[in-house]
């Protein structure tokens, strides 16, 4: 029994210790534990950093009552006072002003950070500022992301835009002369010569290079010499034999070189030509092509385009009993997009005769003079009684009728066509037969007389193809080779073009029939721009349209000139292709001063302009627009407290 | 009965051990569980402070959104400016145009050199890098932009989206719908209806009149309306389009409306209009000559109609010319 007792004590003895052992073990762990998760109040650093951040990012510049500040304001180192206190550390830290970014945190944040504790302000990891207390205990950090703000990036900038209003540019200029006569007849000794005047204007400022005369001509090839073409009154007289004819060809070809015969501003040659059993006349592909630098105001595009298209002055004079006769073709041309198309033939015709065409022991009347508007119908004669044989002068001293001179209008507008249109006007002569008597001419003095010539008076709207101030290239391009029935040639425009002014081709030939253009970005071209409205009505202009081609470098136009009768088209017809090049440039990039943002215009106007105008007679304007902001960064700002 | 009651002393003795044994297991779960709930504690300590670190930076996108907003804004307008004036045709919306050029940087398809990096969604881009770099997903998903005036002199640029932002483990996410919006003021941009009457020539930027109801005065005389005009200086008046309006080629009257006299000897050589033409922008841009007009005298080419804005308000009476208009 006391056995069993002491057992059960010891029993119970063992139980308490081992409660006590699982107390203290318990207990210790706890404690443990418990040490273990001890920790500082972190609280209140936490929310100092919140609010430091919170506070230089809410009050803005103006809303501090500081001295300092007043001071940095007033010399211009603050230039917006809506700044928030970080941005404007962000804008000094910004443009690497960081002595002043350094200054300005001290001073705006100071104040508001007790001393006992460190801080500092750091943006993208940069430190701006601290406050060198040792971290003892806890470092609290709070970040704030702002937009529009990287080191050495303007915070707010300046963009510009620039036009140029005056530039210097080198170009070409073609005068050219279509299809025109008609010298008849008449004797070696007594010519009846036929004389054509042009005038002509080349800008007042033009500095000419060359000029080169492609000429292109029918008329007597034998007999004695005589002057062929006058250019400004005697300064350049070319006689027939100075003309380089094909051996037994009337149709004469030449290309003379005339730089210094043609002069800025008002200009003239005079043509006085000849042919024995024949009319005397101008062929396709006579032209001056003249190259020249000049400095000029900026051009702008408008709506609304009247233009005279004047005919040249054409007189032909009678010689030994043979008659005399004018006719000539006009080409205008009427651009793609043009609406309101109207025109108006407006005559001036002297000294036509009132033929009579002798039927046995009477006569009938003979028509006068013809107007063929696009078209071999006849538009106009006078007089409506007609009758073909006006020849019958020559024969007949009676069937000549009396002179007079005509003047009056045809409204035309129903005949136009867009691209190429071709006026042709006989007076007194058709083809090969002719019937005045005396003198008879197409009068026409674009400069000084303007209102009583012969002209075409083409009105038209057409929007505008670029909004702002143009400089107009022109380039002119041979189609070389050999004489064919067929010519092609290409070009590109080159990458400063905007937009097409406008493409001729030149058609030179020495006889022609019927002569079809034809335009297009693909070859063999398939879109005919002209087919010639009757034969021999081949204008040395014809308008290629817009339509058929493309500005962009990387694409090749093609133009083809084709004589269906199979006589030759020379390689010397050429492509004179004019484009626009901008005198203006929108917005660029963001600079940090006015000054760079302008330089940047000036430069990308430069770029734009090219190659074609001369960059050092630039007069430019410009304007920028300041306050630009960027979206810069996010950069980081942050702010850390410690103990 | 002694073998009986020693069993039960014996029994006594296995329910004091096993009251014994039940304490200590007590003990041992009360202080496991006191562990367990600590780790508890500092677990959703830690989710506490990652949710805080979220939603401050949640507070950060909307505070920079706004500010992304002004600037690709900003631009936007700077570019349907560029654009008017490029191509020197009016945009058929200014509301399309900006968010076109807002969102993705083009205007009608071409690219604007002024938004290059500077669109929105390269700010949400930008933004999301830096979200990624604290361990967040950030999703924003522009679902309008609107623009309007607020008053005749700012604009405000309104983006609506959905934002979704989570954390990269998944602790927590927000999902948003934002309405935030940016005023921009139209101090300073070009007046897009003289880039294209003009061709480009003539260049006019928007600039409050500093002689808002000082026009003419007793003392002054019609000095300050000359010089009103003569700096082509703008005046809210609601008989005339607003800035934004003005982009559209939309001439008609608004509640926000503003507008200069036109300097005619300045603009005539690229848009002109009979003489007896009001010299009020909106008006002789449309050479809308149909409009009585009067003139002050003195002052030669100058004419003024009298049309009505501001509730009955004329213009002579909005420029303080009835003593002076003959």
């Amino acid at each position: 029994m006391m056995g069993q007792k002491r057992v059960s004590r010891r029993a119970l003895f063992f139980t308490i210790d081992a409660l006590i052992a699982a107390l203290i073990m318990i207990g210790g762990l706890l404690l443990i534990t418990s040490s273990y998760v001890s920790e500082q109040p972190r609280t209140l650093i936490n929310h100092m950093s919140q609010d430091l951040m919170n506070i230089l990012g809410e009050l803005q510049v103006h809303e501090m009552n500081n001295t300092y500040i007043d001071a940095l304001v007033t010399n211009g180192s603050i230039k917006d006072v809506n700044n928030t206190l970080l941005v404007q550390m962000g804008e000094f830290w910004a443009d690497d002003y960081l002595d002043l970014a350094n200054e300005f945190a001290q001073n705006v944040s100071e104040g508001m950070v007790s001393g006992i504790f460190g801080y500092s302000i750091a943006i993208d990891n940069e430190t701006i500022y601290t406050r060198i207390n040792p971290v003892t205990n806890s470092l609290v950090s709070s970040k704030k992301i702002i937009s529009g703000i990287q080191k050495s990036k303007p915070i707010k900038g300046f963009v510009a835009k620039a036009r140029a209003t005056s530039i210097s540019k080198i170009t070409n200029q073609i005068i050219s002369f279509s299809p025109e006569g008609s010298g008849w007849d008449g004797t070696d000794a007594n010519k009846g010569f036929l004389y054509i005047t042009k005038w002509f204007n080349v800008s007042s400022s033009a500095s000419i290079n060359n000029v080169t005369f492609y000429i292109s001509l029918h008329l007597e090839d034998g007999g004695s010499d005589w002057s062929v073409i006058d250019i400004n009154n005697g300064t350049c007289v070319l006689d027939r034999d100075d003309l380089n004819f094909d051996a037994g060809e009337e149709g004469l070809f030449d290309i003379q070189d005339v730089t210094g015969c043609v002069n800025s501003g008002t200009n003239n040659v005079v043509l006085q030509i000849w042919n024995n059993g024949y009319n005397a006349h101008l062929h396709p592909g006579m032209y001056l092509a003249i190259n020249y630098n000049v400095t000029e105001d900026v051009s702008y595009l408008t709506t609304e385009h009247s233009n005279r298209i004047f005919f040249d002055n054409i007189r032909s004079v009678e010689a030994s009993g043979d008659g005399s006769g004018a006719w000539s073709m006009l080409p205008f041309h009427v651009p793609d997009g043009a609406t309101n198309v109207s025109a108006v033939l407006y005559l001036n015709l002297q000294e036509v005769n009132d033929l009579q065409d002798r039927v046995w022991w009477w006569y009938n009347d003979a028509w006068d003079f013809r107007v063929y508007v696009n078209s071999d119908t006849v538009f106009y004669q006078k007089d409506t009684g007609d009758s073909n044989d006006i020849n019958d002068c020559l024969s007949y001293g009676a069937a000549c009728g009396a002179d007079y001179n005509w003047t009056g209008s045809f409204d035309i507008s129903g005949e136009v066509v867009t691209g190429t249109n071709v006026v042709a006007l006989y007076v007194n002569n058709y083809g090969d037969t002719v019937g005045g008597d005396g003198d008879t001419v197409i009068y026409s003095d674009p400069f000084s007389d303007p209102d009583n010539s012969s002209f075409v008076e083409l009105n038209y709207s057409l929007t505008p193809a670029l909004p702002y101030g143009v400089v107009d290239i022109r380039r002119v391009q041979s189609f070389g080779g050999s004489p064919d029935p067929t010519k092609d040639t290409s070009f590109s425009f080159p990458s400063e073009a905007e937009a097409i002014s406008s493409v001729y081709a030149h058609v030179a030939e020495q006889y022609s029939y019927i002569t079809r253009v034809y335009g297009d970005t693909g070859f063999p071209p398939g879109n005919m721009v002209f087919e010639s409205p009757a034969s021999r009505a081949v204008p040395t202009d014809v308008f290629i349209p817009d339509s058929y081609l493309d500005v962009s470098e990387l694409v090749t136009n093609y133009i083809r000139l084709d004589e269906t009768s199979g006589n030759d088209i020379r390689g010397e017809s050429t492509v004179e292709y004019g484009f626009y090049v901008p005198s203006f440039v929108g917005y660029g990039s963001v600079f940090g001063t006015v000054g760079e943002a302008n330089n940047d215009a000036i430069d990308r106007l430069q770029d734009v302009m090219g190659s074609f105008v001369n960059v050092s007679d630039l007069v430019l304007d410009n304007t920028s627009m300041s306050d630009v902001p960027s979206m810069w960064g996010p950069a980081v700002i942050e702010v850390r407290v410690w103990n | 009965m002694e073998l009986i009651l020693g069993r039960v002393k014996k029994s006594r003795k296995g329910i004091f051990f096993t009251l014994i044994a039940v304490s200590l297991l007590g003990l041992i779960l009360f202080s496991y569980s006191v562990t367990y709930s600590y780790t508890l504690q500092e677990k959703s300590a830690v989710i506490e402070s990652r949710v805080d670190s979220m939603n401050r930076f949640l507070q950060e996108v909307d505070t920079d959104m706004e500010n992304a907003i002004y600037i690709a804004g900003f631009r936007a307008l700077i570019g349907i400016e560029d654009e008017v004036a490029n191509t020197g045709t009016f945009v058929t919306s200014t509301e399309d145009s900006f968010e076109e050029l807002f969102m993705d940087g083009t205007i009608d398809g071409q690219n604007s050199s002024v938004m290059v990096n500077n669109t929105f969604p390269y700010w949400i881009t930008r933004i999301g890098e830096e979200a990624n770099a604290v361990g967040i997903n950030l999703s924003l998903n522009v679902t309008g932009v609107n623009i309007s005036h607020v008053d005749p002199w700012t604009v405000r640029v309104w983006l609506i989206g959905d934002l979704n932002l989570s954390d990269l483990k998944s602790t927590a996410s927000w999902n948003q719908q934002k309405e935030i919006y940016a005023d921009i003021s139209v101090l300073g941009f070009e007046d897009p209806s003289y880039a294209v009457y003009t061709s480009n020539n003539v260049v006019k930027r928007i600039n409050t009149t500093v002689y808002e109801g000082n026009f003419t005065g007793v003392a002054t005389n019609t000095t300050n309306i000359r010089d009103h005009v003569s700096s082509t200086m703008y005046a809210n008046f609601t008989g005339a389009p607003s800035f934004l309006m003005r982009f559209e080629n939309n001439l008609t009257n608004s509640t926000y409306g503003i507008e200069s006299f036109v300097d005619k000897a300045e603009v005539s050589p690229y848009h002109a209009c009979p003489t007896e033409t009001s010299a009020i922008d909106s008006i002789y841009w449309q050479c809308d000559n149909g409009i009585q007009v009067w003139q002050v005298a003195n002052w030669s080419g100058f004419r003024i109609d009298n049309e009505t804005g501001m509730g009955n308000l004329t213009r002579i009476e909005r420029y303080m010319l009835e003593d002076y208009v003959i």
